[in-house]
């Protein structure tokens, strides 16, 4: 009954007194109109609610609605079109409020908005479309009515949540903030992943870790458990890992991560899957405030090496053991990273994703003591198993052990101890890396979107053995088979970022605490 | 015209080289009746405030084997956080990358045959409004949802999105999260208030419906005499208009003004950035300079300032400072560029001079309303002209840092090929008040085709006619592709199929209203343009209405 009340019973309903309402999403619902809502979900409201609320302060349908998600019973969350509905229909009437009140205003004459013909219309989005792809002509004349009309729809339709019209103020406030603070020098993507998270379930009402099927219907149902816990992570990544105070609109006086953040903004989006993912923009201060100043800043030595430093303490593109725990598959040979050359030739050229029974990883490394060539994952497992034993394979294998190790914060040991613990605890960050962050050597379908040839991504990454460079070049063909040059130690020395930064026990905190 | 002093000019970089050129140029060309304050410098790209620069630094972060396949992150908020944080320096790029990734991060989500679906829109509804009988304002409103439900078809928002909605508070923004509250600076208005064009018309009585509208240029040239010294930027990164609460007169507001600020202070004592906790980065004799960029940030002193009498709310609201700076949300079109500006004689322009003139008025007009304290228009102007008060207070060095670099950094945005102007409608009229002689010639100067776009004068029959065969094509092309792709991506397109279908039937029949029911009710399931449930597509959707469908007539 549940799953088809959206779509059942009487397409026009006429009488105020029924029983059951169909609203249609073409339909506007007035946000005062509360009772109608009852009528919609009979079986969230077996009492329905009163017609009239008599109450001193007017309650609209939208404080309603957050109330109703956040009743500790989760009767409303736990329904899997609740939230929807209701956003659906809110959306609307903040459309149709903004509508009336554009039109109400003296300086739209509504009758530019009646005077038009679809054929005006029609022409004006074709001007448009050819403008979007950089044709500089002039707006036809005569036109003007239509393109008022059109100016006037978006700017109704910018106050629909997430429509791409309020996405476009999203970026009219983007590069309002760099006309203020400059271009923004760091992007960062956080995917929370809400599946895997306890912390969801835990929301939606669960006290133990549920299976994985059941947390994918948790997800699925309970949409406000997993916007609750993608809201937290937004903003405990803005308070301690940008150490920015939001209240007293600054950054706190101990720098976060990246420095001094001046401002930052995220937009949120979601994916095929529906996970929430947000694109952040994070205005981080420079000792510079155009780019010509920084261009300037980089031709000194001195400033170049100390931004790169920085940089390479903050952006790491290997895994976390340290170059001599990286090990050669061939148990004989006492090859490590060192040894390891990239084979060019290697490389397949994809122009589509692969399939796991067809293709097999291809050999990218060769080690120059036994000269023997091997995959990538071949080296990660042989280096795991010499530290782990073969306890890291449940985390390959065993969906619910991976998930709950991913879930879990691990803790930081400086990479500069050389014990057991240490190794151990290299070993395991190590092996979230490669489950969270390696690209599958597959590729996916994301890599070859907009008819690409190759991956969009562009891996398999040639490697760069020197230290982080900054350069007026890239440097080409530096690590192949025939150049060597003596490789670097310069890994990340996660001790360095430790010291003097208290975030990251912060957030280790927050994040425990967020679980239990 | 001596061509090789301006090449002299253009290859020394010295300033005051065009005090010493002036005179030259202005006898040259005193016959040609051109205004001698275009006659200022003539190329404009060596100043420092106009300076832009293409990055051509790049960063190679280290890379040993076997990390061939490892993306770019952080360990630390690996190991923690345990899912996917992509972490990229951005300034490594071209400048055309930075503003594509700026753009990216608010890219509009997947469209579907908008521009179609709009058109078929107003068909039906002039179908509609032929029949009732609406005055202009109720068509316009009726018109605009209509059109507002054909924009959104085949925009989806997932439940995890509408979860959000409910979780944020109201008053922040759904989709997104800032640092900063915005600010509205209707730059559009500025300009058309300084060019003498009637603005007045936003001012609605409030008999009838209740409503007012405030304009912002009214409101800033009757800022209290306390804000004289304001520029409308940091105007509306500190001020706003508040009604003055209902129960305290207009006397007793004065005396508890003190309270206020008191208050104020505690709450907020320590405010932005301390600059001098890196001095380590910065030069020694970069402190005055840092003070300057962040002037804009300082707290006025003022918490509140009451309008003057010319300000029809001057009785009943009062600008009050914000306990934190907005950020100004710029609306309207950006200055012009400043290639644009560089005058005709200097080798790489290609513009005439009544068109330089004009962008030069334009450049200056923008500039001095953003920054400099105005209250009439001939504020900002100088015999006249606003390029001439621009280039003597630049000459003189009165234009504060904080200024220059906006005015630099917004030139770096704006310049690049992949920055499109965001609002396309926002600032279409002229701007100049003297129209130049050759305002045909267009800076690309292509003329549109014929069979590019409908004539204005072709019948409606016509245009149907056309909305149809282009309709039937769609329908066609994803027919075949439907035969092609297997799977779930059918019920994607099988909707959008469905769709115009449902919709040609309309437009071939001629009647909205006779249609079967079952087509009716699938382009309006169809129609569920934000309800794309989350494991359940539109296509199980459907099968589900199918049924309903079925057991109905059955």
């Amino acid at each position: 009954v549940v799953e088809t009340y959206a779509a059942l019973i009487d397409p026009k309903p006429t009488a105020r007194n029924m029983d059951l309402a169909v609203r249609y999403s073409s339909e506007i619902v007035r946000q005062d109109d509360i009772d109608s809502l009852a009528l919609l979900f009979p079986a969230l409201f077996p009492y329905g609610l009163p017609k009239k609320i008599d109450r001193p302060v007017k309650l609209s349908l939208e404080g309603l609605v957050r109330h109703l998600l956040k009743l500790s019973s989760r009767r409303f969350s736990n329904d899997r079109y609740f939230a929807l509905t209701c956003f659906d229909i809110i959306g609307k009437s903040k459309v149709a409020q903004l509508a009336r009140t554009y039109v109400s205003a003296k300086s739209v004459d509504s009758s530019k908005l009646v005077n038009v013909n679809p054929a005006q219309l029609k022409s004006v989005m074709d001007f448009h479309e050819r403008l979007k792809k950089g044709s500089l002509e002039q707006r036809p004349i005569g036109l003007e009515n239509a393109a008022s009309l059109i100016s006037a729809t978006s700017t109704a339709t910018s106050a629909f949540p997430g429509s791409n019209e309020s996405r476009s103020a999203c970026r009219r406030q983007i590069f309002s903030t760099s006309y203020l603070m400059g271009l923004a020098p760091f992007f960062v993507t956080l995917t929370p992943s809400d599946y895997r998270a306890f912390a969801v379930s835990r929301l939606a009402g669960k006290n133990e870790y549920p299976p994985q099927d059941e947390r994918f219907q948790i997800v699925a149902d309970n949409a406000t458990a997993a916007a609750m816990y993608f809201d937290h992570c937004i903003r405990i990544f803005n308070d301690v890992v940008l150490n920015y105070d939001i209240k007293l609109g600054g950054p706190r006086k101990q720098p976060g991560m990246f420095g001094y953040v001046q401002s930052y903004y995220w937009v949120v989006e979601c994916q095929g899957r529906g996970t929430l993912h947000a694109h952040g923009l994070i205005w981080a201060l420079g000792p510079w405030s155009t780019l010509s100043e920084l261009e300037s800043l980089l031709n000194d030595k001195i400033s170049r090496d100390g931004l790169a430093g920085f940089l390479n303490q903050l952006i790491t593109n290997n895994i976390e053991l340290l170059p001599d725990e990286i090990l050669c598959p061939d148990t004989s040979c006492e090859g490590n990273a060192k040894d390891f050359r990239f084979m060019t030739s290697g490389v397949e050229k994809r122009t589509k994703p692969g399939r796991h029974d067809h293709d097999p990883e291809s050999k990218l490394a060769r080690c120059l003591k036994c000269s023997g060539t091997f995959t990538c994952t071949e080296i990660y497992v042989r280096s795991l198993q010499a530290i782990l034993g073969d306890e890291y394979k449940k985390y390959f294998e065993d969906k619910e052990v991976q998930d709950r190790f991913l879930d879990t914060p691990l803790e930081i040991m400086p990479s500069s101890e050389i014990n057991d613990i240490a190794k151990k605890a290299r070993a395991y960050a190590t092996l979230k890396t490669l489950l969270v962050n390696k690209h599958d050597f597959l590729h996916r379908s994301a890599c070859f979107k907009g008819g690409k040839n190759q991956c969009r991504f562009k891996f398999p990454k040639e490697p760069n053995t020197r230290p982080t460079y900054f350069g007026p070049e890239r440097p080409k063909g530096i690590m192949n088979d025939e150049a060597s040059p003596a490789p670097s130690q310069s890994q990340v020395d996660l001790g360095s970022l430790i010291e003097g930064n208290s975030y990251f026990k912060l957030i280790m905190d927050v994040f425990v605490l967020s679980l239990i | 015209m001596n061509i090789w002093l301006i090449r002299l000019y253009k290859h020394v970089n010295y300033r005051y080289l065009d005090l010493f050129l002036f005179d030259f140029i202005f006898i040259d060309n005193q016959n040609n009746d051109v205004p001698d304050e275009a006659l200022l410098p003539i190329s404009l790209m060596q100043e420092d405030i106009f300076k832009t620069s293409e990055l051509k630094w790049t960063l190679d972060i280290n890379r040993i084997m076997p990390n061939v396949w490892i993306n770019g992150h952080n360990s630390i908020l690996t190991s923690i956080l345990g899912f996917n944080t992509d972490v990229q320096f951005t300034l490594n790029e071209t400048k055309n990358t930075i503003i594509y990734i700026s753009k990216y991060v608010s890219k509009p989500q997947k469209e579907i045959y908008n521009a179609l679906a709009m058109v078929v829109a107003l068909q039906r509804r002039q179908q509609v409004e032929a029949v009732n009988n609406w005055d202009n304002n109720s068509t316009a409103i009726r018109r605009l949802l209509s059109m507002f439900m054909a924009m959104t078809k085949g925009q989806e928002i997932e439940n995890g999105l509408a979860g959000l909605f409910f979780v944020k508070p109201r008053t922040e923004n759904p989709i997104s999260y800032s640092s900063h509250r915005f600010a509205s600076l209707p730059f559009a208005q500025i300009k058309a208030y300084l060019l003498n064009e009637d603005i007045t018309g936003e001012m609605i009585d409030s008999d009838e419906s209740g409503l007012f509208f405030n304009t912002f240029t009214l409101t800033y040239i009757s800022r209290g005499a306390a804000l004289e010294d304001m520029g409308v930027f940091q105007f509306v990164m500190w001020y706003e208009l508040v009604k003055n609460s209902s129960n305290v007169s207009d006397t007793v507001q004065e005396d508890i003004d003190g309270d206020l600020v008191s208050e104020d202070d505690e709450s907020s004592n320590e405010l932005p950035v301390d600059a001098n906790d890196e001095g380590e980065e910065i030069q020694n004799n970069g402190q005055d300079k840092i003070q300057d960029c962040f002037s804009l940030f300082n707290r006025p002193k003022e918490s509140n300032v009451k309008l003057l009498s010319s300000h029809p709310f001057f009785k009943t609201h009062t600008l009050k400072r914000l306990k934190k700076p907005c950020i100004p949300e710029f609306k309207g079109a950006p200055l012009p560029r400043i290639k644009l500006l560089d005058w005709p004689e200097s080798p790489e322009c290609d513009l005439d001079r009544d068109e330089v003139h004009n962008n030069r008025e334009r450049y200056a007009l923008s500039a001095l309303a953003l920054f400099k304290p105005w209250r009439i228009k001939a504020d900002l102007q100088l015999e006249g002209t606003f390029w001439r008060l621009f280039m003597s207070l630049y000459g003189d060095n009165q234009i504060p840092l904080y200024a220059r670099q906006f005015l630099n950094r917004m030139e770096e945005v704006v310049s690049c090929p992949s920055h499109v102007t965001p609002d396309l409608e926002a600032d279409t009229r002229q701007v100049t008040t003297t129209a130049p002689a050759n305002t045909q010639r267009s800076v690309g100067g292509s003329e549109p085709k014929d069979g590019d776009h409908f004539a204005v004068q072709e019948s409606q029959d016509d245009a149907v006619k056309v909305l149809c065969s282009e309709a039937k094509k769609i329908v066609d092309s994803h027919a075949s592709i439907l035969q092609s792709i297997p799977t779930h991506r059918e019920s994607n397109i099988q909707i959008s199929v469905a769709d115009m279908k449902a919709f040609q039937k309309v437009i071939i029949n001629g009647d909205g209203e006779s249609d079967t029911t079952f087509f009716t009710s699938l382009s309006r399931s169809a129609n569920v343009s934000t309800f794309l449930l989350r494991n359940e597509t539109i296509h199980t959707r459907v099968t589900h209405i199918k049924r309903a469908m079925d057991s109905i007539s059955v």
